[in-house]
């Protein structure tokens, strides 16, 4: 009930600011949305975040390059690329993004860096606010909970 | 309360002036310290600035700060920004510090905000280590408390702002906090957008929800109807706050969805869109404060000019009340002098009245009182002493003018008598003691006359007459008076007389020629042999009807110095106490003189010098009566003199050659005799003038000698009237040499020419004797002549004394008397009734006395006539005027009351005069009409209405005298003449005369009577004698 409020109201809202970014982020949302549900919605989303990205003046901030990074780290919208990926985390990460750390460690684990990942980890971890991104991180054997090695 | 004068001047003065003065000083001082106020203010405004912009900056650094410290300085262009915003913030500290330096006094205010703004540069520093300090520790630690400092000593400054300003200053303070709060937001959200991190719940409720409010809450509203409420409710910024108010709204979402599920999905907020926007709502909020302080400013600005303009009108005011006490000071000190001055003077006039000198001060009450007694005292007795001199004099001029005519009656016996002795015989011893005696009874007569003037001048007697008067023959025959004595004297005697004077003026000639007499009596009397004396009478202009005649009497006497100058006016004052002794007199004579002149309005005035000569000379405004000049100029232009040349010069020879100029007579200079000859041949000479004094004897007399037929005229003092006697030149003129004398002899040249040329032409000759009484040598001269030359024997008299004396001694011998009007001691018309009386009571027949007068005005011919003249000639003589009166003598014309009334006087009359006799003469018998009345009536009325000539019977004896057979008679009968029946009168007239005409003038029926004048109407009555003479 919640969640539908919610995306009724970012629906709604997705109209009220004209800025690119803020287009950008709700097209982004909304791909994570039917990420699972609806791949080819999803994927049209991603792309037309993509796309607003590429319009946006500013292009290399902290939130521009950490959606840079999940899409290119989930192929989301556009092939999946871990290089690329990893080049935006650590530029999101250089920015100040908490977020991105998570993400990178989780990107690490699928590359197979165990080490770097742990590093970004437990740098995430330092932050509670951020720690339920790393949630689907175990700790121990540094596994992506849900998905099988 | 009793005040004195000087001192309630001195409150009325001072006290006003005391109260300006501390009212303007008053308003001064505060004026002063108002513009000292406002100036204090306007330095309070300048620091608020400093503040302000320091805020900025702080607001700009700490945000930018909190990008560049979240990533670490990595966020594009934050580095740059950073620094960009440390340098303004740095400037607007030392734009602070430099103030406080140059206003220490301000330095308490703001000690702790500097302090806080001296640890600045460590925590930059720590902010650029970017692990030295967390990132709430500067924020808020830091940056927010020096915001906070700084906005509330803005807030503290307010206090010491006028009044009107506070208000209008505190309200920036809002918009200061909402400016500082959307800072705080703005930057520290930032952080977070970056971070990629939501809020502490801590956070969000002591930093969010605190410091963001909707613009709502702001106080817009008061500032409705300026710019300021028109851009907060622009479209622009109505659009920026929804935006601002979603952004918020996305902001509290993200977080609150952490809050609540635990998962947070990051701000669709671009960290940079997201300061941007902030920062934008920032400037509306700035935009409103600088309003506010343009206000500010402008109040100041006004309050600075009415200050300014107050300040100086306090200052003048200030000064004006110094100025104001000043000359309060200064009045006040005139003032004690003034009422000083007055207090002496009074006191000085209280003597007269007590005799002694009190003090009084006019100051007080007391002393203005006796003040006033003491003037109106001395006023009162000073009115006495003037009553009583006023009496005192009148009684002394009534003593004098008593005493004056009673020493003149026995005077004037003593001159008569000597007169008549002067006729008989007497021895020249006699002879010479008589005129001794004469002469010092006429001196006596003189000075007692003077006496009467002088007290009837003082008494205010004398009055100025208005009489019309022909000028310059007057003027001319007051001059003429002297013309013997200076001549005997040998005293050159000259008159330079403007010929156009004015024919008629009107003034009071008897004074004007007194005054003239008097002064030329004093040159005579102070001037010596071979001296001169000339009187210059001249035409100075007519203006408005009123001519301007200047007179002037100078010799070359024996002058007077500057003292004797000075007295010569006053009365019994000669210039000095010898000259009564030397030279006679009153002293009397010039106060008379300048008594007069001034009583015409004119001022006498005197030039003298000692041994050198005196000039008196006046000027008098006469009313013109008719203005032709007395004699036309250029009259005689076309006549030429021969002028002989004269060795010496004289006045007299100047003034004669100016007259000839004036007549536009030529004249043409010769040497000799022999020139002459020549000079006449060529050109056509009236006149040959001979300067006998002054030219060569020897040539006059070769001229005279040679038979030229030209007119000579002879001109010389008196004194040599002998020797040109012997010569015998057809004209004299002897000094002075005057413009009537000049035209006269001009005139004459006519009549001595046709004398000279025609000695065979008949003239009448009238063998009659005549008496002229004249006392004007010159003119007795001219008719005495002009009748002999007509064979007419002359005795002569010099005044109307003498002409009574003479005919009273023989009245049978005479003929005729010619009788000149203005004599002195007896006049014409005097005389003439002396004479009238005489023959009455003697019962003599009567001599006509013919007037003959310069005067012919208006009454003049009525007054000689009526005064029992028979007839009279103008001055000059005209010879057929002459001719006329002694045909009518020769006739016996004149009988005792026969008027022959001239209408006219001009030559055409003379001319019918002339040849009514020519008409009579052709006739047999001449017409005769003869009045018979004993009504002098009757006789006056014919006389005046009648144009025909007639005589008057008034009684028998006489009508049978007049009636003489050789006549045509016309009677005229009056009803009631002698009584007698008219009938039996008009037969036995008719009985010895059968062609006697007798009209009878009554209302009867008369039978033998020619014609009957019933009514004495004059028409009918000149009708009647017309018929009845055909």
């Amino acid at each position: 009930m919640k969640k539908l409020f919610l995306v009724l109201i970012l629906t709604i809202s997705a109209f009220a600011l004209d800025l690119t970014f803020t287009k950008a982020f709700n097209n982004f949302n909304k791909g994570t949305r039917f990420e699972q549900t609806d791949k080819q919605k999803a994927n049209q989303y991603f792309q037309k975040a993509f796309f607003l990205i590429q319009q946006m003046q500013h292009k290399d901030t902290s939130q521009v390059n950490y959606m840079l990074g999940e899409m290119y780290s989930n192929g989301w919208g556009i092939e999946q690329n871990y290089q690329k990926a990893e080049k935006y985390f650590l530029k999101a990460i250089n920015l100040g993004n908490v977020r991105a750390n998570c993400s990178l460690a989780k990107l690490y684990i699928q590359m197979g860096k165990s080490n770097l990942a742990r590093k970004y980890l437990n740098y995430a971890l330092s932050y509670p606010s951020v720690a339920h991104y790393c949630k689907d991180i175990s700790q121990n054997n540094l596994t992506i909970k849900g998905e099988t090695k | 309360m009793k005040l004195s004068l000087n001192k309630f001047i001195e409150l009325a003065i001072f006290i006003p002036a005391l109260i300006l003065f501390g009212f303007s000083s008053f308003f001064f001082y505060q004026n002063f310290q108002n513009y000292q106020k406002i100036q204090k203010t306007q330095k309070y405004i300048t620091l608020t600035k400093k503040l302000e912009n320091i805020l900025v900056a702080l607001g700009q650094e700490r945000g930018t700060s909190s990008i560049y410290f979240v990533s670490k300085g990595k966020y594009p262009h934050s580095r740059e920004v950073v620094t960009k915003k440390r340098a303004n913030m740095s400037k607007a500290i030392n734009a602070l510090k430099q103030f406080i330096n140059q206003n220490p006094k301000y330095y308490n205010e703001t000690e702790n905000i500097i302090s806080l703004t001296n640890q600045l540069p460590g925590i930059r520093k720590k902010i650029d280590s970017f692990s030295n300090i967390k990132y709430k520790e500067w924020f808020f630690g830091y940056y927010t408390v020096l915001e906070n400092e700084i906005i509330n000593q803005i807030y503290q400054l307010s206090k010491k702002f006028p009044l009107k300003l506070q208000a209008l200053y505190r309200a920036k303070i809002p918009f200061e906090k909402a400016t500082a709060y959307t800072g705080i937001i703005r930057g520290f959200v930032s952080y977070y957008i970056t971070a990629d991190l939501p809020l502490s719940q801590d956070d969000y409720k002591g930093v969010l929800l605190k410091y963001y409010h909707d613009t709502n809450i702001l106080p817009i509203a008061q500032f409705k109807g300026t710019p300021v409420y028109n851009e907060f409710n622009s479209k622009k910024f109505k659009n920026l706050e929804s935006n601002i108010k979603s952004i918020m709204f996305y902001i509290e979402q993200a977080n609150m969805e952490y809050y609540n599920n635990g998962e947070f999905n990051g701000y669709p907020i671009d960290a940079f869109d997201y300061f941007h926007e902030m920062t934008k709502r920032i400037t509306y909020f700035k935009k409103t404060t600088d309003y506010i302080n343009t206000d500010i400013n402008s109040n100041i600005d006004i309050i600075k000019t009415n200050a300014t303009k107050n300040f100086i009108i306090y200052t003048i005011l200030f000064f004006i009340s110094i100025i104001l006490l000043l000359i309060g000071i200064y009045v006040n000190k005139l003032l004690k002098t003034h009422i000083n001055e007055l207090s002496t003077l009074i006191s000085s006039i209280t003597p007269i009245i007590t005799g002694k000198k009190t003090k009084i001060d006019v100051a007080s009450p007391e002393g203005m009182h006796k003040a006033i007694q003491t003037v109106s005292e001395a006023i009162e007795i000073t009115q006495e002493a003037i009553k009583k001199s006023e009496e005192s004099t009148k009684a002394k001029s009534l003593f004098l003018a008593n005493m004056s005519h009673e020493i003149r009656t026995p005077l004037n016996g003593i001159l008569g008598f000597l007169e008549l002795l002067k006729a008989t015989e007497a021895n020249e011893e006699q002879q010479d003691y008589i005129s001794t005696i004469e002469l010092s009874a006429k001196n006596l007569l003189q000075i007692v006359n003077n006496i009467l003037d002088v007290s009837k001048i003082e008494s205010q007697k004398i009055s100025i007459e208005e009489i019309d008067f022909r000028a310059l023959d007057e003027f001319e025959n007051t001059i003429e008076i002297f013309a013997a004595p200076t001549a005997q004297k040998n005293i050159e005697y000259a008159a330079d007389i403007s010929p156009d004077i004015p024919t008629v003026l009107k003034g009071d000639i008897l004074k004007i020629k007194e005054i003239l007499t008097n002064l030329i009596n004093n040159s005579m009397k102070f001037t010596q042999k071979n001296g001169s004396i000339t009187v210059r009478i001249k035409n100075n202009g007519i203006k408005d009807n009123i001519a301007e005649i200047y007179f002037e009497v100078e010799d070359t006497g024996i002058g007077m110095s500057e003292e004797q100058k000075a007295k010569v006016f006053e009365a019994f004052t000669q210039a000095d106490e010898s000259v009564t002794r030397r030279y006679g007199g009153t002293g009397l004579g010039l106060t008379i003189v300048k008594n007069y002149i001034e009583m015409m309005n004119g001022q006498i005035k005197v030039e003298s010098e000692l041994n050198k000569g005196t000039k008196f000379f006046f000027t008098l405004k006469l009313p013109v009566i008719d203005k032709t000049p007395r004699y036309q100029a250029s009259l005689y232009k076309d006549k030429t003199f021969a002028i002989l040349k004269t060795q010496t010069d004289s006045l007299r020879k100047n003034i004669t050659f100016k007259y000839f100029s004036y007549f536009g007579i030529d004249k043409i200079t010769f040497n000799n005799a022999n020139e002459i000859e020549s000079l006449i041949n060529t050109e056509k000479i009236e006149s040959i003038i001979l300067f006998y004094q002054e030219s060569d004897k020897k040539e006059i007399e070769n001229i005279l000698n040679k038979e030229l037929n030209i007119p000579v005229i002879m001109i010389a003092s008196y004194a040599f009237k002998e020797a040109i006697d012997k010569l015998s030149p057809e004209i004299n003129i002897y000094d002075p040499v005057t413009p009537t004398k000049t035209f006269n002899s001009t005139e004459s040249l006519k009549e001595t020419k046709q004398l000279i040329q025609s000695s065979k032409e008949e003239t009448p000759i009238y063998k009659i004797k005549a008496l002229v009484a004249e006392d004007n040598p010159i003119n007795m001269k001219l008719i005495t002549t002009t009748l002999k030359n007509l064979g007419v024997e002359t005795d002569t008299a010099n005044n109307g004394l003498e002409a009574f004396n003479k005919y009273s001694m023989y009245p049978d011998k005479y003929d005729v008397i010619f009788m000149d009007v203005q004599m002195p001691i007896m006049d014409g018309i005097e005389t003439t009734q002396e004479i009238i009386e005489y023959e009455e009571e003697e019962e003599l027949p009567h001599t006509p006395i013919i007037a003959v007068t310069a005067n012919v005005l208006k009454g003049d011919k009525e007054r000689f006539l009526g005064s029992g003249m028979d007839d009279y000639i103008s001055k000059p003589i005209n010879k057929n005027e002459l001719h006329r009166v002694l045909e009518q003598i020769a006739k016996h014309r004149y009988s005792k009351t026969v008027h022959i009334i001239q209408k006219e006087e001009n030559n055409n009359e003379l001319k019918e005069a002339q040849e009514t006799p020519r008409n009579e003469e052709k006739s047999i018998k001449e017409k005769k009409i003869i009045l018979a009345t004993e009504s002098s009536f009757l006789a006056n009325y014919l006389k005046i209405t009648l144009k025909e000539n007639f005589e008057i019977a008034t009684n028998l004896k006489e009508l049978s005298k007049l009636a003489t057979k050789d006549n045509l008679n016309i009677i005229l009968l009056e009803e009631d003449f002698t009584g007698a029946n008219l009938e039996q009168l008009i037969s036995s007239i008719k009985k010895e005369n059968p062609d006697t005409i007798v009209i009878a003038i009554t209302e009867k029926t008369i039978k033998n009577a020619d014609a009957i004048i019933e009514d004495l109407n004059p028409e009918e009555i000149e009708k009647t004698i017309q018929k009845v003479s055909k």
